[in-house]
């Protein structure tokens, strides 16, 4: 039987008081928390793919596995520093299509 | 999508419950956080009802209008309306509210040596503040606080002890209809692993406990920095991490704290002059 995975996109809204938060350490530290949090077993399963970053927009899209949707957005929610600065990463849409993501990057 | 994947997109009313403004932040700095993550209701710690007031005074010359719970009661109520009808009339309202206004609720933690000094206090405190919670690891204090009329939460750091907390407190809490406040933050602040590890397992205890007495919980932040505020969808997942589901923390980050809230505005309205007995008219 064919398991065919369905995929969630989380559109990511960065909020900060500094004008550039790397892209690249952001996607590191969220590698990071879901290993701390779930286990290398765990973060292998969710299929964390960063599918869209944009810098100056401060925001971005997520793809993850259905199953591993709310670990993910827990993992969002415990992230408080990247690279010494304040940060919150605020999920502002889920979708399962990636287009309809995409309209909703700010 | 099933509703339960869906949960971002839905409208998630939030209640942070315990803003400490000790970090040099100001109240409009917490205010634009909490527009940007949508919690519509905020609680500062240490804030007196005047000082509210002539907060919410200065703050309207910024882009945000910051209102008084008690404000929004006298406009949308009307004295004849119970606890329920007060809450339902309140909440739908704030369903519609503009998204850059704010509601601003007082309140005070109370955290006495001994029974005495906070028996002492506690008068004056009640007509200073909306929401009164009370921090303590003693047990005789917290078994004496469930019977206090006037307490309404029992706040709980994760990252202290908790055994103070027990089977006979929770139910004490029940019978008196209060709350147990989890305070997520260290979840958030633990420096290293051990720290966060630990405030997990004592979080899980916790909620074990809570569950099997059926003790109504709320969770809050406990932000010290603006960056630190989540919003009711965040902090229920934050929730997963201690052992309660998704579903079982429905009331959690609003329902508990607003019918709270506003039973305490009922009783601090002038019409009140007794618990349940109002003036006539």
């Amino acid at each position: 039987m064919v398991i065919i995975t369905r995929d969630r996109y989380v559109v990511v809204n960065v909020i900060t008081d500094e004008s550039y938060v790397s892209m690249n350490l952001i996607k590191t530290k969220v590698w990071q928390t879901y290993q701390n949090v779930f286990g290398i077993s765990g973060s292998s399963s969710a299929g964390l793919y960063f599918e869209h970053f944009d810098e100056k927009k401060k925001s971005g899209i997520i793809r993850c596995s259905h199953d591993s949707l709310s670990s993910l957005l827990t993992v969002l929610a415990l992230i408080t520093k990247v690279d010494g600065i304040d940060v919150i990463l605020h999920p502002i849409y889920v979708s399962g299509v990636i287009n309809k993501a995409k309209k909703y990057l700010t | 999508m099933s509703n339960r994947e869906n949960h971002v997109n839905k409208v998630q009313l939030s209640f942070e419950s315990n803003v400490s403004l000790i970090d040099g932040s100001t109240v409009l700095d917490f205010i634009e956080i909490a527009n940007i993550t949508k919690i519509p209701i905020m609680a500062v710690n240490n804030l007196t009802i005047d000082e509210r007031n002539k907060l919410i005074d200065d703050a309207s010359i910024s882009k945000f209008s910051l209102v008084s719970p008690a404000h929004m009661y006298n406009l949308y109520c009307d004295t004849s309306y119970n606890l329920e009808q007060a809450i339902t009339v309140l909440r739908n309202h704030l369903l519609d509210m503009d998204s850059n206004q704010h509601i601003i609720v007082t309140r005070k933690n109370i955290s006495g040596k001994n029974i005495d000094e906070i028996k002492r206090n506690l008068p004056t405190i009640r007509f200073q503040y909306e929401l009164i919670g009370i921090f303590s690891e003693t047990k005789n204090i917290l078994k004496w606080a469930a019977n206090d009329r006037r307490i309404d939460f029992f706040a709980v750091d994760l990252s202290s002890n908790i055994s103070s907390i027990d089977a006979a407190l929770c139910s004490l809490i029940k019978q008196n209809n209060k709350f147990v406040e989890l305070s997520l933050a260290s979840l958030l602040t633990s420096g290293d692993d051990k720290k966060f590890s630990q405030s997990l397992r004592n979080g899980k205890k916790l909620m074990k406990l809570l569950l099997q007495n059926r003790i109504p919980f709320i969770f809050s932040m406990n932000p010290k920095s603006p960056l630190h505020l989540r919003n009711g969808s965040q902090m229920r997942f934050l929730g997963e991490l201690l052992g309660v589901s998704y579903n079982q923390t429905k009331k959690a980050v609003f329902e508990n704290q607003f019918s709270a809230l506003i039973s305490n505005i009922i009783k601090l309205h002038d019409s009140s002059i007794f618990e349940g007995v109002k003036e006539g008219i």
